[in-house]
């Protein structure tokens, strides 16, 4: 055999290895698409949260008979209005109502729920079920509250649904953290997933330019899991009285750790 | 020998996709470029503005103004030449109380600067966001038409305007590229797929068709197809007998225009009667 010819078989067995690989991550990646994307934690509903406010937790029903589960907090003091929270796609409730203080600390109440399948909430995830129960939560909150002023805050996937909702009931203020223009986009996986036909969308940009409200976005320069590239494509759509805070050395997780992300918050939460 | 015309047949089909590929954009832009101290003239009183894009690129555009406008039209011309010549549309939409608008996209008339599919919409975004600074949304309808079609079409299902007139439009650029290019893999080869099939989903304003039944370039049965995917949403008015190009030679075009602008807005019918 001369050297050309192992050269050859060489290169055949490169290629096809990475063909393989390619083609087994795709796989991969489409039969757990939604393991992926919903990375939620299951609670006991005898689960007692632990906070360092108080709080009333309460069941919503949707109308296909799931429950979805919520924790209201209600600073001591007079509330200036309401913030309903919609998180992340990982955890539940136990992890993220610990960010809550970044808003009542400000003079707000906060609604914050568990997507179905998430914590105590029944059911299963999926984007269409999702954006039905935001809407849900809305009404639902609207019967049971005084405040006039209702506040939408969205943070990483939490943001498509929170844009979803405030394009159908018009807030008067949207605060998305970390956004993405599209779920597909978000993220430097972004290749992987151009070949994995996806069942969801998450496709924020297709509602943000529906909001009349005010939106404010915050995002990290340093995000690897939302690239600020994803969340500059929403640019476009914004109008001349929104805001886009970039921040700078910022990551996914940590933008409360950075003084310009509570100094801006207080001043749109004024 | 038979080796020999395969692999001819396969260096020629090879370079038939590559110089698609490489010259797709004259394919599907057809621009008259103007220099910059080109002076328009039109029978009526207009604005020429330009808008510096972030990237450097640099849009041209124009603005018809009559006193007591009843709202503006956002006409997102062709593929050919110039706002120079589509200019003249203005008269149909100035003479019935519209302010009309239209720009020039990268690289036609004045305007300058890298195109691509992204600034292609985005400059048409911005450029709706400026007009959303000077009119209430409900009283901005845009219009597309042939290429624009799709642009308009984006534009619409981002924001909420009036009203969506598409003149001639196509059911995705891939579909009606595919007509003439079938035998090239084109998913793979074209630097631009603008999919009204899709932007249309999100579009929540009334959409209003308009389309010649004898139309070769884009046949109308790719209108036929949006409307059934969307059936509520697009009225659908076909112009017989029409083609691309001849729709202002047939009267029912202006008639139609007229029935669609001038409805009575809901609440006002609710107070006459």
């Amino acid at each position: 055999m001369n050297d050309t010819a192992r050269d050859m078989k060489l290169i055949v067995k490169v290629a096809l290895t990475v063909i393989s690989i390619l083609l087994a991550s795709t796989i991969a990646c489409y039969v757990f698409q939604d393991k992926l994307i919903f990375q939620a934690d299951a609670l006991d509903q005898e689960y007692h949260f632990s906070f360092d406010q108080s709080y009333e937790e309460y069941f919503i029903s949707t109308p296909d008979n799931q429950e979805l589960n919520a924790v209201w907090f209600k600073p001591s003091q007079q509330a200036k209005g309401l913030v309903i929270y919609f998180h992340g796609n990982a955890g539940n409730l136990q992890r993220w109502g610990r960010y809550a203080v970044d808003i009542t600390q400000l003079g707000y109440e906060v609604l914050m729920i568990d997507y179905r399948g998430y914590g105590k909430s029944s059911g299963k995830p999926n984007e269409q079920a999702l954006y039905d129960d935001a809407t849900l939560v809305w009404n639902w909150a609207k019967e049971k509250t005084e405040h006039e002023n209702i506040i939408i805050y969205g943070r990483s996937l939490g943001s498509a649904i929170a844009t979803h909702l405030a394009g159908e009931v018009q807030p008067d203020l949207l605060i998305l953290e970390t956004p993405f223009d599209e779920l597909k986009n978000a993220s430097m996986l972004r290749y992987l997933f151009y070949l994995t036909p996806l069942k969801t969308k998450f496709a924020t940009k297709e509602y943000l330019g529906k909001v009349k409200g005010k939106i404010v976005i915050f995002q990290g320069t340093d995000d690897w899991v939302v690239s600020l590239a994803s969340a500059e494509r929403l640019k476009p759509l914004l109008k001349e009285t929104d805001e886009f805070i970039v921040i700078t050395e910022g990551g996914h997780r940590n933008l409360r750790n950075f003084i310009l992300y509570h100094t801006k918050l207080a001043e749109v939460l004024e | 020998m038979a080796n020999t015309i395969l692999i001819i047949l396969a260096v020629l089909y090879a370079t038939i996709a590559l110089v698609f590929y490489l010259f797709q954009h004259l394919f599907f832009f057809r621009p008259e470029i103007l220099s910059a101290h080109f002076k328009y003239q039109y029978p009526f009183p207009f604005e020429e503005l330009d808008f510096e894009m972030e990237d450097g690129g640099h849009i041209n555009a124009i603005h018809f103004k009559v006193p007591n406008s009843r709202g503006v039209i956002y006409y997102l011309k062709g593929n050919s030449r110039s706002i120079k010549g589509w200019g003249k549309f203005a008269k149909d939409f100035v003479s019935n109380g519209y302010d009309f608008f239209m720009m020039d996209y990268r690289g036609f008339g004045k305007s300058r600067g890298k195109r691509t599919q992204t600034k292609l919409l985005d400059d048409a975004q911005y450029l709706y966001k400026w007009l959303r600074e000077r009119y209430p949304e409900d009283k901005i309808v845009i219009l597309g038409r042939s290429l624009g079609s799709g642009i308009a079409a984006r534009v619409a299902s981002w924001n909420n305007p009036r009203m969506l007139i598409l003149d001639s439009p196509y059911f995705s650029f891939y579909h009606n590229a595919n007509r003439f290019l079938f035998f090239l893999p084109l998913k793979y080869l074209m630097r631009y797929d603008i999919r009204t099939d899709q932007y249309l989903k999100t579009t929540n304003c009334p959409v209003h068709i308009i389309h010649g039944t004898r139309d070769r370039l884009i046949p109308f049965n790719q209108s036929e197809a949006l409307k059934k995917l969307y059936p509520d949403k697009i009225t659908l008015h076909p112009i017989d007998g029409a083609h691309h190009n001849d729709l202002p030679e047939f009267p029912e075009f202006f008639e139609l225009l007229y029935d669609i602008l001038y409805v009575v807005p809901q609440d006002l019918k609710n107070k006459i009667s």
